[in-house]
């Protein structure tokens, strides 16, 4: 073998191997490829050469220079690849961000405390068959009073301080009316929540004279005081959390009988006694009973063929007990570093 | 209403429980009578005992102090320093022992002073909390009984109960009544009431003629005549129990009437029989603007529908509410007219509201008094006059009671009882709380027929007895169950589902709810909204005329809102002054209107945007906050799948509301009818309220939007084919509505026009004075083919000559 021929393409080998190692950039390494491997290139002239060589040399040679052909690719691509990530690295330096910084977002908007408290008893009640209702604010007489048992010059009527329209109109003082309405437009089996703002003529450091109430109804052919206590005790548990107790203690409401008020274990100190339940370790949380006949009567529903029992709860308290809200006078303030604090 | 434990001791031994008055009160609560605080004077008073003082010696450290020595009985011997000087060997005091706290939650402990041992403290009233200024140390009577504890001494010893009463429940109002009560939750005896009354031969109808004109609203009238009677300061201990109820003392007789109402619920009046005119008393309702001046001297006109007490001449008393001014007991009364009458409840009550007049007697009256009780009231107040105030007590009384009140018996099963609580009800146990109650129990083997008593005004009904059982046997004994499920499915109200998920949808664009009140400031809406016109041309129903509150709080609350502005503003200015300088709110409630003498409830919807929020570090927005309110109704219409509407600007500036900038201002058209407006807030109430940024709000009818809801929709499959984008640039009059432009454009670019969309709006030197250039992209697309050059090329040309055809623009 010709070992001028030889030496020229170890010579080539050593040059491209070393400058391909030292390319400071893709570019110049591309370039350098153009230059030992292109078209006109080092490796090219050099073949050109084996036309010089005798005959049963040129296998030898081509297949030399072939070899020498495939280790530089081999190198290129790796030294490419090597310069490639290098430069992205060095790309993503400069680009480096501060992440402290503040992300970029339009916020989504925050529910009510007043509606977020809703739609979770609406929710709860839903699943075991509650349907929501509403009804109007303004509201006759008749429906807000005669219709649950609560005449005219009845002592009752003090328990509701009232705001009146004209004498036969009142802004509503409780959801119940929404009982009536429905058990006059629907047949029963029913199950019924209804909720809305409700008003009263009382304005002090814990009540509002506009205020939201949520209420239940259930008719249907056998309905117990048991009945009323699994319910509640289902709702309590589902909405403080479970292992909260409910108690009934007796009490009186117009529209119902028996009645009961409703206390739950204090949902903050868990019974044990804290300054929300006055260390009492309960903290009452509504009113409730069964359907007085008398309600039946003035809807036309026949008893005791139908039976019900229904209950209320303070929307506005719910969310004081709940969420531990210090102030009731904060809820129609739509302060918006109060509102954002209810989470979705 | 106040009890006091002592008194209540009376008619029911509780001996048992004065010592831990809590379990009564807890006993008591869960029976439904609940003791909302109970008040322990006694408590104050611990480790503090009558002492005496054995030696009096000088502090030999101290000028101004005083070494004793007191025992406080059985041979205990305190040595105690004391700062006083008006005692002395021999005196009897109040002396705090260690453990005693004080008021103030003053701490007593043995302690030195002075390097001298001091084992207690000897006490001022002022120091007891008993008196605001006193001078020296008390000095208690020589009689006083060393060791005694003071509580004791000095009547502290009571516990009172402040009791919540519920309006059925008008037979706990007294001491008896609840004595009554605990008996039977207890199941213990009622002390028998008895009356040691004498009277004397004289008769009272002859002393007092009496005429009931008005029967049915007083069923039961009696009378008593006392003669000879001398009105004085009443005694000691009568004064006492009227304090511990929160009673001031008048004197003897007036003391006796409230004294015999407080402890058997039947309030009483006395007249100074020397004023009853011509001898008669007459029981009749008022004449319409009649004038009548009450004891403590107001004068009401009245109505003409109060039962009055008249003599032969004028109205004396206003029946069960108040007595009259003419005829009320004073220093020179000598002979009475005792009056228990039983009247009718809802009598009373209306008399007493009309009039303004709230007393303790017309709060038991309107709530029910046992008409079985007149006379033995009417007599226990004569027998303590005779006794504390002299005199004779008249026989041959009135009583007036020609219907005697009858309960009508209850018929009730246990099987009733059992299925109506939920639980298995003992029939022994049923029998014996209806005796206890009081009732006449008849039947048995299950069904009974019970008589209630006269003074339970609440057991009307089978499901009253029911009540009473579960009470008496305790609520905690109700067991719990679920009903079984109705077999109809739950059908929520659509307009209450609609808001939740309008809720959802405003949360999504930015916007955190509110929550006003219903009513508003009527004179400040006025003021606020202007013409009631301009929310009417912007869609709202609304009316002229107000609804009014007629006995609202303040002049704040004295008006149903007609929009949901005002409220979201009050909020803004609020917030803006609390440093809240950027904040999205809205609002969903109703708004109010009357229509034909009917009053009529609008839903509504409104937003307020205020101040940009510091979006991101490296850029400030500028746009328009409308825009921001815009872009979030337009959200809500495209997620309720209306696609027709459109935004116009009334030509009138009248359609304006006040409190909109008349030049940022729109009302949403949606398929041909105006449901609402959004726009920038007034710069000179911006300016008068001192809020800094910008602020732009929207309201809209939920009625109208909510309308066809849900609107169904299908899927469109996606075009395989390529979009092409075409952008052109018009110079157009500044006066010129984009809004019409792309209208136009739309109805040009028919089926293959996808998209308009507007990406620059230029005023300036570039273009001439009055003119803009407005720069749309449009975007076009065949479902079923390659859109060709040529056809896009002639669609664009189409719409660029309707555009030119149409308004005076040109193409850049």
């Amino acid at each position: 073998m010709d070992s001028m021929s030889q030496a020229k393409l170890d010579t080539i080998k050593d040059d491209a191997l070393t400058q391909f190692k030292a390319a400071p950039n893709s570019k110049a390494l591309y370039d350098l490829k153009v230059q030992f491997l292109g078209k006109n290139g080092s490796l090219t002239e050099i073949m050109k050469e084996m036309a010089n060589l005798p005959k049963e040399e040129k296998p030898l040679f081509g297949k030399k220079v072939n070899e020498v052909k495939s280790l530089l690719e081999q190198v290129y691509i790796e030294a490419e690849e090597a310069l490639k990530k290098s430069e992205i690295e060095g790309k993503m330096a400069k680009e480096e961000l501060d992440l402290t910084l503040p992300g970029y977002t339009r916020p989504a908007g925050n529910q009510h405390p007043v509606y977020k408290v809703t739609e979770e008893i609406f929710a709860i009640m839903a699943r075991i068959g509650y349907s929501v209702r509403t009804g109007p604010l303004i509201e006759k007489d008749y429906y807000n009073f005669e219709a649950l048992n609560i005449p005219a010059d009845h002592p009752a009527r003090d328990m509701q301080d009232t705001f009146f329209i004209d004498p036969t109109h009142v802004l509503r003082t409780h959801t119940s009316p929404i009982q009536i309405h429905s058990l006059e437009s629907e047949k029963p089996p029913l199950r019924i929540i209804g909720t809305g703002p409700v008003f009263r003529c009382d304005s002090d450091i814990s009540h509002l004279p506009n205020f939201h109430q949520i209420e239940g109804m259930c008719v249907d052919r056998k309905v117990s005081m048991a009945d009323l206590k699994g319910t509640i005790s289902f709702f309590v548990r589902e909405f403080f959390g479970a292992g909260l107790k409910t108690r009934f203690r007796p009490s009186f409401f117009p529209f119902t009988e028996p009645s009961a008020e409703v206390d739950c274990s204090c949902p903050i100190c868990k019974g044990k006694g804290c300054s929300l339940c006055k260390q009492s370790g309960w903290i009452e949380i509504g009113g409730c009973g069964l359907i007085n006949p008398k309600v039946f009567h003035h809807a036309k529903i026949s008893y005791p063929d139908w039976q019900g029992f229904a209950f209320g709860f303070g929307i506005e308290r719910m969310g004081i007990i709940k969420y531990g809200i210090d102030d009731i006078r904060l809820f129609p303030e739509n302060d918006v570093r109060f509102v954002r604090q209810f989470l979705p | 209403m106040k009890i006091s434990l002592k008194w209540l001791q009376d008619f029911v031994d509780i001996n048992d429980y004065l010592k831990k008055p809590e379990e009564l009160g807890d006993l008591l609560t869960r029976a439904g009578l609940e003791v909302e605080e109970t008040i322990n004077r006694a408590k104050d008073f611990q480790h503090v005992v009558v002492g005496l003082i054995l030696e009096k010696e000088k502090h030999p450290n101290a000028d101004k102090l005083s070494l004793c020595k007191v025992t406080t009985g059985e041979g205990v011997v305190h040595q105690i320093v004391c700062g006083a000087q008006n005692h002395k060997a021999n005196d009897r005091v109040i002396v705090a022992l260690p453990g005693a706290v004080l008021p103030g939650n003053f701490v007593i402990k043995k302690a030195k002073v002075r390097d001298v041992e001091s084992g207690g403290m000897l006490c001022s009233y002022k120091e007891l909390g008993l008196a605001k200024e006193s001078e020296g140390i008390a000095i208690l009577p020589t009689d006083a009984p060393v060791g005694k504890s003071f509580a004791e001494f000095g009547g502290y010893d009571d516990v009172v109960f402040e009791l919540k009463v519920t309006p059925n429940r008008a037979d706990c109002l007294s001491h008896f009544g609840l004595a009554r009560e605990i008996a039977c939750v207890l199941g213990r005896e009622l002390k028998p009431f008895t009356s040691k009354l004498v009277l004397s031969g004289d008769s009272t109808r002859k002393q007092i003629a009496l005429e009931v004109k008005n029967s049915d609203l007083c069923p039961r009238y009696a009378g008593r005549y006392v003669k000879g009677v001398k009105v004085q300061a009443s005694p000691e201990w009568l004064k006492k129990r009227l304090e511990a109820v929160g009673m001031n003392s008048i004197n003897n007789v007036v003391d006796i009437t409230n004294y015999v109402m407080m402890e058997l619920g039947q309030p009483l009046h006395a007249f100074d029989a020397k004023f009853i005119e011509g001898n008669k008393i007459i029981v009749s309702t008022a004449q319409a603007g009649e004038k009548f001046k009450t004891l403590d001297g107001t004068e009401v006109t009245l109505k003409g529908t109060e039962l009055m007490i008249r003599d032969a001449q004028r109205p004396v008393a206003m029946a069960g509410v108040v007595g009259g001014q003419n005829s009320g007991v004073s220093e020179t009364t000598t002979d009475l007219f005792i009056e228990a009458a039983y009247f009718l409840p809802m009598a009373v009550r209306k008399a007493s509201r009309s009039n303004g007049i709230e007393t303790d007697s017309a709060y038991r009256f309107s709530r029910g008094v046992d008409p079985d009780g007149t006379v033995r009231a009417m007599d226990r107040a004569a027998d303590l006059i005779v006794q504390l105030a002299g005199g004779t007590a008249f026989g041959d009384h009135h009583d007036f009671y020609p219907n005697p009140v009858k309960k009508s018996p209850v018929e009730i099963t246990v099987q009733t009882v059992s299925d109506r609580l939920g639980y298995t009800a003992d029939e022994t146990k049923f029998a014996e709380y209806m005796r206890r109650l009081g009732c006449n129990v008849s039947g048995g083997a299950g069904k009974y027929s019970i008589l209630p008593p006269t003074f339970r005004f609440d057991l009307e009904q089978d499901m009253d007895l029911v009540e009473e059982y579960a009470r008496l046997n305790g609520y905690e004994n109700i067991p719990e169950s679920l009903p079984v499920f109705a077999e109809s499915p739950a059908v929520h109200d659509k307009t209450f589902m609609l808001n939740l998920k309008l809720s959802q949808m405003l949360r999504g664009q930015g916007f955190s709810q509110a929550f006003n009140y219903a009513f508003v400031g009527g004179q400040a809406q006025k003021k606020f909204i202007g013409r009631i016109a301009a929310l009417k041309s912007a869609g709202f129903p609304v009316s002229e005329e107000d609804i009014k509150v007629l006995n609202p709080l303040t002049e704040d609350t004295d008006t149903m809102r007609s929009s949901l502005a005002m409220g979201l503003f009050k909020n803004l200015t609020g917030n803006f002054h609390q440093g809240n300088h950027f904040g999205r709110l809205y609002e969903v409630g109703q708004c109010f209107y009357k229509d034909n003498s009917e009053y009529k409830e609008n839903g509504r919807m409104a937003l307020l945007a205020w101040g940009h929020s510091a979006h991101l570090w490296n850029q400030t927005p500028q746009h328009p906050l409308v825009f921001e309110v815009k872009a979030a109704v337009e959200a809500v219409l495209r997620n309720l799948n209306i696609s027709s509407y459109t935004w116009v600007t009334p030509a009138d500036k009248g359609e304006v509301p006040s409190f909109m900038h008349r030049g940022q201002f729109a009302q949403l058209l949606v398929e041909g009818k105006k449901i609402g407006y959004i726009g920038t807030l007034h710069p000179v109430l911006m300016d008068e309220n001192k809020i800094r940024v910008p602020a732009a709000m929207a309201e809209i009818d939920l009625e109208q939007l909510y309308k066809g809801q849900p609107r169904p929709y299908r899927f469109e499959s996606l075009s395989k084919f390529p979009a092409v984008e075409r952008d052109f640039a018009f110079v157009m009059p500044k006066n010129l509505k984009i809004g019409d432009v792309v209208k136009e454009i739309r109805k040009n670019g028919g089926g293959l026009l996808t998209q308009v969309e507007v990406f620059d709006v230029y005023e300036g030197e570039k273009v001439d004075a009055g003119m803009k250039s407005v720069a749309l992209r449009m975007i076009f697309q065949d479902k079923n083919a390659t859109l060709q050059d040529a056809q896009v090329v002639e669609l664009g040309n189409k719409i660029v000559e309707s555009l030119k055809k149409q308004f005076a623009l040109s193409m850049r």
